[in-house]
């Protein structure tokens, strides 16, 4: 029952839903991908973000700042407030921000544990 | 004299039949849902201090959503696709909760009119009547707002509730409400939207959100660097 009103919900997504804040800054049309280290966890309104350590192509140590929708939607997602953890080893995927590189909006994330979480690309 | 009768007992059941119960959980649909138009047609007064603060605009610093200002109305019908709200209908009045911002309206069905001192507020004060098997809200006492969704003293929003029914209704039923706002200090004319709204009773639950409680945990922990606009 849940998975199927999630099916529905992710439709909704899609369809282009208003965000209750804009999400202008970030660049829609680019997709980026970051492995790193967990070292902060904010599961807040009106986002939650988590702060990601991971070496650049050149090798180099970077921070990277990784955005998502609400707590609030995410629990209805699934997610706990330990779904990530400071030291996690995570994989995410994200639409850059167009002026700080090194931040992103989630839309794919891989936990520490394997499991994978999507949602489509729309605002929120 | 058959006929009379026929009437006479045709109106009796039309006055005694029940109003729908619109009480559940609603999820946005954005499917039939429409939007207000992008361009919206501001007054002169207000286009200018909308072009104002679109020049000067900061999207870190002035964002309404991002710095937890809370919604009101009509914002909190036009609503976004991720938050469901709750209607609770008692025969003198309904009683809607928002899950974004925690919003509580209450809406009066006891036939009293909005006091004309009613205390200014972001949901405003609401009243309603049954016509048939639709729900008439009138809506007034704003308080204004020049940044998010504008509004002045002068709005006043008309809803129009309708419980949608049958077999093409995802999950059997829906709500569709007709919102018209009317606010001659804002805008050149009134705007009508029609919202449509998933019945979700069953499927998830209302969750709790407060916006800025979060912010200030984490200005308390030490941790005000952390939060992305600073």
């Amino acid at each position: 029952m849940f998975k199927r009103f999630l099916a529905v919900f992710a439709l909704l997504f899609a369809a282009g839903a208003i965000a209750h804040h804009s999400v202008s800054n970030f660049d829609f049309d680019k997709s980026v991908t970051v492995n790193g280290s967990v070292t902060y966890f904010s599961f807040t309104n009106p986002h939650s973000f988590i702060d990601i350590k991971a070496k650049d192509e050149k090798g180099v140590e970077t921070m990277w700042k990784v955005f998502a929708t609400s707590k609030v939607v995410l629990q209805r997602y699934g997610w706990t407030p330990s779904s990530v953890k400071a030291g996690d080893v995570i994989t995410v995927t994200g639409h850059p921000d167009k002026t700080k590189p090194q931040e992103m909006y989630l839309t794919k994330i891989k936990f520490a544990n394997g499991t994978e979480w999507l949602r489509s690309s729309i605002n929120n | 004299m058959r006929l009379s009768i026929l009437a006479t007992m045709l109106v009796c059941a039309s006055v005694r039949a029940a109003p729908p119960d619109l009480s559940g959980v609603w999820m946005p649909e954005t499917k039939r849902t429409e939007a207000l138009p992008r361009a919206l047609p501001f007054t002169a007064k207000v286009q200018a201090a909308v072009d104002l603060s679109r020049k000067t605009y900061d999207e870190h610093l002035d964002d309404a959503g991002r710095n937890c200002l809370p919604y009101g109305m009509p914002q909190s019908m036009l609503g976004t696709a991720a938050y469901p709200h709750e209607i609770i209908q008692q025969p003198d009045r309904v009683t809607m909760l928002f899950e974004l911002h925690m919003g509580v309206r209450r809406i009066y069905l006891d036939g009293r009119k909005i006091p004309a001192d009613a205390m200014r507020t972001r949901m405003g004060y609401s009243v309603g009547h049954w016509e048939g098997s639709t729900l008439v809200v009138e809506t007034a006492a704003l308080m204004p707002q020049t940044s998010g969704a504008r509004r002045s003293e002068r709005m006043r929003i008309v809803e129009r509730f309708d419980l949608l029914t049958g077999p093409n209704e995802p999950k059997g039923k829906s709500l569709r409400v007709q919102i018209t706002i009317d606010d001659p200090e804002t805008y050149t004319r009134p705007l009508t939207v029609n919202k449509y709204y998933t019945y979700g009773t069953g499927e998830f639950e209302m969750g709790e959100y407060f916006c800025t409680e979060d912010l200030w945990q984490q200005i308390y922990s030490g941790n005000e660097s952390r939060i992305p606009w600073r």
